[in-house]
């Protein structure tokens, strides 16, 4: 189908590759200090357990789609009202079996209600305010 | 040879709606913001682009988000060149920042991480593009999922 938005040349049907070189696309950024944190902070996530899986589980519950331009952050995600929801209000929950289609649907993979369970002792944020001013404040 | 199966078009009103829900609008509220599409595109206007429906349910919604679009900038990328595992790549990436970690995702960060990949190998395709996660990183990237390269 066609959409409408912001006219942008990232948008356009492209005629043949990217302009950039291949070298770029592998080219390693060097990261400045400030980033330590957030590496550390990626490190336990994963050391913990934590799967993409599980954080496309996450994300379809919230029902928030992440590449929209949102207002606030998804750790300010607040419920079933929230702005950043494509869908709002009551009955806008998703079911298992919604999960189970959605998850199939994207992944094509077997869906397995226990993959999309959190490993213990990690929280999005958005569920756990204190976790998330403590978190804030140290990155 | 199997012949390809024909892309899905989506056309009557109908189910454009359904995809307009799938975005989060009503009928009303955006109806202006889809159409239906035919080939070939030569009547797109300012502002139009294609739009899939697996570059939605990866989590594509509209305006699109500043930072998905500079990293598309960032590589030379247009949207169509990423396969859509990618784009959901990219999109777990953005929640896992924001969800778990606690920082609004950067390009920098992303490319940290990741490199850009062409599939196929005929010189005369515009082909397809994937983001892979790096195999040299001191810092682990959490487990990606099983799915290939589409």
């Amino acid at each position: 189908m066609i959409a409408t938005t912001e006219a942008n040349e990232r948008l356009v049907m492209p005629t043949g590759g990217p302009a950039s070189d291949r070298q770029s696309w592998r080219a390693k950024p060097s990261l400045p200090s400030e980033f330590d944190p957030v590496l550390s902070k990626i490190r336990a996530l994963a050391e913990s357990g934590l799967t993409s899986l599980h954080v496309l589980g996450d994300f379809l519950k919230c029902r928030i789609a992440n590449l929209k331009q949102r207002p606030r952050p998804a750790w300010s995600f607040t419920g079933l009202q929230g702005c950043s929801r494509t869908y709002r209000g009551e009955g806008s929950d998703l079911t298992q079996k919604g999960l189970e289609v959605l998850v199939r649907a994207v992944t094509g993979e077997i869906f397995i209600p226990e993959h999309l369970i959190l490993p213990q002792g990690v929280v999005p944020l958005c569920e756990d305010s204190s976790l998330r001013a403590a978190v804030l404040a140290n990155l | 040879m199997a012949s390809l199966v024909r892309p899905r078009r989506f056309q009557t009103e109908e189910e454009l709606n359904t995809v307009r829900r799938l975005l989060g609008w009503s009928p009303h509220e955006a109806a202006w913001g889809i159409r239906a599409g035919s080939v070939p595109l030569g009547d797109l206007r300012t502002g139009e682009f294609v739009l899939f429906i697996s570059h939605i349910s990866t989590g594509l919604g509209l305006p699109i988000s500043s930072f998905f679009l500079l990293l598309l900038e960032d590589f030379s990328l247009q949207l169509q060149h990423l396969t859509p595992h990618s784009i959901l790549m990219t999109s777990m990436f953005f929640h896992l920042c924001e969800m778990f970690v606690g920082v609004r995702p950067c390009v920098i960060l992303f490319r940290h991480f990741f490199v850009l990949v062409k599939s196929g190998k005929h010189k005369d395709e515009v082909r397809a593009y994937y983001f892979q996660t790096r195999s040299d990183l001191r810092t682990p990237y959490i487990p990606g999922l099983t799915g290939g390269k589409w």
